[in-house]
C-alpha cells in the first residue's frame, strides 16, 4: 500500500518503529509472562548486583528488576496512550466547536480554554489526582493526566479548524451542498491530521515522561502497582550500591518518549497524500547535455559599457536547473523586459543577478554590474556594492516589507549603513524621495507600518527605498501584478519617470505581454529557463520570429481582438525544470518542431536589427 | 428571459463601527444561455456579490430571484434545489479543491448530491468519467489528487465539479486571474464551449476588461459596492459613458497603440467610510477634482439613469448616446 510505503523514510524513522513495536510487544507480553517473577522475593539475593540469572541486579527485596521494569511497561505506555487518548476525544470535539459555533460564542469557548491552559498543566494533574487517586485508582490517574492535555488539544484544534474553516475548498463543497457533518469528517479532520498526529504523539511522550515524574515523587502509582517511575525512584535510593537499578528505568522512560515523538511525525507525514502520491508524471526525459549551445556573442550595446552585463547565467536548486545560460545586458537608462510564464525562471534569473538567491542554490556564469564583476568581490564589498547601485521591488510590497519596523526605519536603513548618514539627514533624503513618488502626507508615512499603507502606497514606497541609494539598476519583479489596473498604471508612470530623470537602467519582470511592450524598449522572452527571443518592443507584434513568442502574442486577449473567435492556446504544459526535453525545450509544444528541433538545442543567434532567437526554424519563419 | 435577477442587493459585514456594507443597492439580470460580465477593482464588491448569490455572504436586503421564484432567504439560497441550479467556480484552483481528496472523490460528492440514479456508485463513476471528459481531462485523472495536476488542470476539475450537479447558472469568479496567459486561453475557450453545449448562463466575474470582454454579452461595472455602469459588451468598450469606466479602459495595457498617462490619481477610498454624493467624486478627472462647479457630485448620488435603457451611466455628467 502506498500509505505504508510512504511510512519507510529516515532510518531514524525506522528505528523509532522498530522500538514503539518493541515496546508494546513488551506491555503486551511482559505481564502474563514475567508477572510472577516481578513479584517474587529472594531474600537470598538482596540488592544484587548484575548477574547472569539477574541481567539488572535485584532490589532490596530481592525481586528482580529487569523482570519488573519489562512489566511495569504496561503501565506507563499505557497510561500514556490511554490518558493522551481521553484528552484527544474530547479535545477534538471541543475544539472542532469551538471553530464551528459562530462568531458569537466563539470567543467564550476560546476563553474558556485559554483560562485553562495558563493553569500549569502538572499542578492540574497533581490536584485532580489527589482528588480523585484514591477512590478512582489507575482510572482518577489517567484522568488527572487527561484534562490538561484536552484543553491543550482544544487549543490546537480550533485553531486548525479555523483557519481550514476559511479555506476556498470549504466554501466550494458548501456551494455543492456539502453537509456539516460531512464537512468535518471529509474536509476539517483530514486536513488537520498531520499536525493532531504529531502532537498527540509529542503529547503521549510527554505523558509518559509527566506520569513517570510524578510517581517518581510518590504521588502516581501507589504500591503494590509499580511503573517506570516507581522503579527509578527505588532505583535512585540505591544508585550508589547497584546503579543498574536506577539506569534501566531511566533509559526506558527516554527511549519511549522519543520512540513516540519520532514515530508520531512519521505517521503524519505519511497522512498527506502529497507524500504518497507521485507528483505530476514527467513527460520528458532526458536532459539537453549540450546547453553551452547558447551563443556566447551576446548583444552589443553600443558604444557605452552596459549597466548590467548578464553572461552563460545558470542556477541550480537540488537536480533541477532553473536558468540555463541566460545571457544579456542592458545599457545605462535602458528599460527592458523579461517575460515568460510562471516556472519560465524569470524571477530566478533576476535574483540570482541581485545575489538574493535561496540557500541551497548554485549559481554560475558571469553577472557584471558596471563593469564590476560580482563574482570577484569579497562578501562585504559585494554587499555594499549591490546595496547602492542596485535596488530591487518586489512583487508584493506586504510581504517584503518587516512589518514590526515602521517606514520611516526601513526606507533610511540602507542609507544609513551605507553612506553613514545620521538619523535626521537620512530621514530629510526618505522625505524628499516620498513626495518624489508621489506619497501624499510623506511626513505622516514615515511613522507608519507596512500594514497602514494601502497596496499601490506600499509600492511607491517600496520604489522610494529603492531610490534612495541613487542606484544605477532598478530590478522590478512583477511590480504591479498585485496591484489594480488604475494603480498599475499609476505605478508605470512612476517607473517611467524615474528611469528618464534618474538615468537608472530598469529590469522590468512581467508575465504581462502588453505591458512590457508598451514600458520597455526591449523585450526578453524566456521559456524553461532560458531566453528564446531578444527583440526591440515596438517590433514585438511584427517581428516575432519564435513560435511561443507568437503563441503567446496570439493567447493575449487584447481588446483589440474581435471577439467571437476563440484565443489561440498552446498545447500542452511547460516542462519542469527537473525534466528538460531533449533539444528545443519548446519542440514538444510547438506547431513547427522538426526532427532537428528534437534533437539539438537552438543556440540564441543574432540577426539584423539587434534581435536575437533561438529557433532552428527561424530562418523559415522569416521569409514567409 | 432573465434566469437569475438581484435587485437592491445590499450585503453587509459586522455590526456597529465596524460594520462594511461591501455591496449596496445592486441590480443585476442574467439571461438564459447568456453571460452577464462583472468588473472592477478590488474591494468594490464584485466577489461579495458572487458569494451572496451562493449563500456564503448574508444579504439584508434586497431581492434574488431564480427563474421568477423569490430566493433571498438565506435558507432558500442553502437549500439543495437551489445548489443544484446555481454554482460556482472560485479564483484559486490551488486553494478551493480539497488536498486530502481524490477528483473521483470530490466529484462522487457532488454527484450524491443529486440523488435518483445517481445513488448507484456505477452510476456515479460513468457520471464522473462524462464530466471529466467534458472538461477536456482523461478518465484516469479520478484516481489522482488535486496537487499531482497544474493549475489550468485543476480549474477544469473545479468546474467539472461544480458542473456535476447539472446546474444551469455558473457564478465564475476571477476563474482565469490565477492561470498563465496561455493556460487562460484555454480555460476561457473551454467555458465557451460548455456555455454553448449544455446551455448555461454565466457571471462571469473579473478584474481584467479584456477578458470580461471577450466572454460577456453585457457587462456591468462596479466601484466602492455600487454598479456605476451597465450596456452591451459593444456599447460598453466603444463607447463608455462613465467616467469611472474610462480610466479602467485607458489603464490597460496594450498590445498595440502608446501608453497613455495614468488616468487617475489616489487610492480608492476606505469602503468602510464611501465617499458622500458619487463615491467616484473623489478621483473623478469630470468631477468635482477638475470642475470645482460641479458640487452636484459631492452633495448627490447619482441614479442609475433610465430603468428601460440598455446603457445606463450612474453619473451627472455622463454622456450616454441614446439607443
Amino acid at each position: 500500500m502506498a500509505f505504508l510505503r510512504a511510512l519507510r523514510g529516515a532510518p531514524s524513522t525506522m528505528v523509532a518503529f522498530v522500538v514503539l513495536l518493541a515496546l508494546l510487544g513488551v506491555a503486551v507480553l511482559a505481564p502474563p509472562l514475567l508477572g510472577h517473577t516481578a513479584n517474587r522475593f529472594d531474600f537470598a539475593a538482596v540488592s544484587a548486583s548484575p548477574s547472569p540469572t539477574h541481567p539488572l541486579g535485584t532490589d532490596r527485596l530481592g525481586r528482580d528488576l529487569l523482570a519488573r521494569l519489562l512489566v511495569a511497561t504496561r503501565l506507563s505506555v499505557g497510561m500514556g496512550l490511554l490518558a493522551e487518548a481521553l484528552a484527544y476525544l474530547i479535545g477534538v470535539p471541543v475544539g472542532t466547536l469551538t471553530a464551528l459555533v459562530g462568531a458569537r460564542w466563539r470567543p467564550m469557548l476560546m476563553r474558556v480554554i485559554d483560562t485553562m491552559i495558563a493553569f500549569p498543566g502538572l499542578l492540574v494533574t497533581i490536584y485532580l489526582i489527589t482528588i480523585l487517586g484514591p477512590r478512582l485508582g489507575l482510572v482518577g490517574l489517567a484522568v488527572g493526566l487527561a484534562v490538561p492535555e484536552a484543553f491543550r488539544a482544544a487549543r490546537i484544534v480550533s485553531t486548525l479548524a479555523l483557519s481550514i474553516a476559511g479555506r476556498d475548498y470549504l466554501a466550494a463543497a458548501r456551494v455543492v451542498g456539502v453537509r456539516w457533518p460531512r464537512l468535518i469528517v471529509r474536509y476539517l479532520i483530514p486536513n488537520m491530521a498531520e499536525t493532531v498526529i504529531t502532537s498527540f504523539s509529542v503529547g503521549v511522550s510527554f505523558t509518559i515522561v509527566a506520569f513517570s515524574g510524578l510517581s517518581f515523587l510518590g504521588i502516581g502509582v501507589q504500591p503494590p502497582n509499580f511503573d517506570w517511575g516507581r522503579l527509578l525512584s527505588e532505583g535512585v535510593d540505591s544508585f550508589y550500591e547497584t546503579p543498574a537499578a536506577a539506569l534501566g528505568p531511566a533509559a526506558f522512560i527516554a527511549v519511549a518518549a522519543l520512540a513516540f515523538a519520532y514515530a508520531g511525525e512519521a505517521v503524519a507525514r505519511a497522512a498527506n497524500p502529497r507524500v504518497w502520491t507521485a507528483a505530476q508524471p514527467a513527460r520528458a526525459t532526458g536532459r539537453s547535455g549540450l546547453a553551452e549551445a547558447v551563443s556566447s556573442s551576446s548583444a552589443k550595446s553600443g558604444a557605452s559599457d552596459p549597466t548590467l552585463l548578464v553572461e552563460g547565467l545558470r542556477v541550480r536548486i537540488g537536480d533541477a536547473e532553473i536558468v540555463s545560460g541566460v545571457s544579456f545586458s542592458i545599457a545605462p537608462g535602458e528599460m527592458v523586459g523579461l517575460v515568460g510564464e510562471s516556472g519560465s525562471g524569470k524571477t530566478m534569473t533576476a535574483l540570482a543577478i541581485a545575489r538574493l538567491l535561496p540557500a541551497g542554490a548554485a549559481v554560475d556564469g558571469e553577472v557584471r554590474l558596471l563593469g564590476r564583476r560580482l563574482a570577484a568581490m569579497r562578501p562585504r564589498q559585494l554587499a555594499r556594492f549591490l546595496g547602492t547601485e542596485l535596488a530591487f521591488v518586489f512583487q508584493d510590497p506586504m510581504s517584503s516589507f518587516n512589518p514590526a519596523l515602521t517606514m520611516g526605519r526601513q526606507l533610511t536603513e540602507g542609507v544609513r549603513e551605507h553612506r553613514r548618514l545620521n538619523r535626521r539627514t537620512a530621514a530629510e533624503a526618505a522625505l524628499a524621495r516620498l513626495s518624489e513618488v508621489n506619497v501624499p502626507a510623506p511626513r505622516r508615512v514615515l511613522r507608519q507600518y507596512p500594514h497602514e499603507l494601502s497596496g499601490g502606497m506600499r509600492q511607491r514606497a517600496m520604489i522610494a527605498m529603492g531610490l534612495m541609494n541613487e542606484p544605477r539598476l532598478l530590478i522590478c519583479d512583477e511590480p504591479t501584478t498585485a496591484l489594480d489596473v488604475t494603480i498599475q498604471a499609476q505605478i508605470m508612470d512612476l517607473l517611467a519617470r524615474v528611469n528618464r530623470e534618474h538615468g537608472a537602467a530598469v529590469l522590468l519582470i512581467s508575465h504581462n505581454l502588453a505591458l512590457v511592450r508598451q514600458n520597455c524598449s526591449r523585450v526578453l522572452v524566456m521559456y524553461a529557463g532560458r531566453i528564446v527571443e531578444d527583440l526591440a518592443s515596438d517590433r514585438l507584434l511584427s517581428d516575432a520570429l519564435h513560435p511561443y513568442t507568437r503563441s503567446l502574442l496570439a493567447a493575449v486577449p487584447d481588446l483589440d481582438r474581435p471577439r467571437g473567435t476563440p484565443l489561440t492556446t498552446i498545447p500542452g504544459q511547460p516542462p519542469t525544470p527537473a525534466a528538460h526535453p531533449t533539444g528545443c525545450p519548446f519542440h514538444p509544444r510547438c506547431p513547427l518542431a522538426q526532427d532537428r528541433c528534437r534533437r539539438e538545442l537552438p543556440p540564441l543567434d543574432a540577426r539584423p536589427g539587434g534581435q536575437r532567437v533561438a529557433c532552428w526554424m527561424a530562418e523559415v519563419e522569416a521569409t514567409v | 428571459m432573465n434566469i437569475l435577477e438581484v435587485h437592491g442587493l445590499t450585503v453587509r459585514y459586522g455590526t456597529g463601527d465596524r460594520a462594511l456594507t461591501a455591496v449596496e443597492g445592486v441590480d443585476l439580470a442574467i439571461r438564459r444561455g447568456r453571460t452577464l460580465g462583472l468588473v472592477g477593482e478590488s474591494g468594490c464588491g464584485k466577489s461579495t456579490v458572487a458569494r451572496a448569490l451562493v449563500g456564503l455572504a448574508p444579504v439584508v436586503a434586497g431581492r434574488v430571484t431564480l427563474d421568477g421564484t423569490d430566493c433571498t432567504s438565506q435558507s432558500a439560497r442553502d437549500s439543495p434545489r437551489y445548489r443544484r441550479r446555481v454554482q460556482m467556480v472560485f479564483q484559486d484552483p490551488f486553494s478551493s479543491l480539497n488536498p486530502r481528496m481524490s477528483v473521483g472523490a470530490l466529484l462522487d460528492e457532488a454527484l450524491i448530491m443529486r440523488g435518483g440514479e445517481f445513488r448507484s456508485r456505477r452510476r456515479r463513476a460513468a457520471e464522473s468519467a462524462r464530466l471529466l471528459e467534458l472538461v477536456g481531462l482523461p478518465a484516469e485523472a479520478r484516481s489522482r489528487y488535486p496537487h499531482q495536476f497544474s493549475g489550468g488542470q485543476r480549474q477544469r476539475i473545479a468546474i467539472g465539479r461544480a458542473l456535476a450537479v447539472d446546474p444551469d447558472v455558473l457564478i465564475l469568479d476571477e476563474v482565469t486571474s490565477a492561470l498563465d496567459v496561455s493556460v487562460q486561453a484555454t480555460v476561457l475557450n473551454l467555458l465557451r464551449d460548455l456555455q454553448r453545449r449544455l446551455h448555461l448562463s454565466y457571471l462571469f466575474i473579473s478584474h481584467d476588461l479584456s477578458v470580461v470582454r471577450l466572454m460577456s454579452d453585457e457587462v456591468v461595472v462596479m466601484y466602492l459596492g455600487q454598479v456605476v455602469e451597465r450596456a452591451s459588451t459593444e456599447d460598453l468598450f466603444t463607447r463608455p459613458a462613465h467616467p469611472y469606466t474610462t480610466a479602467l479602459l485607458k489603464s490597460i495595457p496594450s498590445l498595440h497603440g502608446r501608453r497613455e498617462p495614468a488616468p487617475l490619481s489616489g487610492d480608492p477610498p476606505d469602503p468602510r467610510r464611501p465617499p458622500a454624493g458619487c463615491r467616484f467624486h473623489t478621483r473623478c478627472p469630470v468631477g468635482p477634482l477638475a470642475h470645482p462647479e460641479r458640487t452636484r457630485c459631492i452633495e448627490l448620488a447619482p441614479a442609475l439613469g433610465p430603468e428601460s435603457g440598455p446603457h445606463r451611466a450612474a453619473c451627472h455628467f455622463a454622456e450616454v448616446s441614446p439607443g
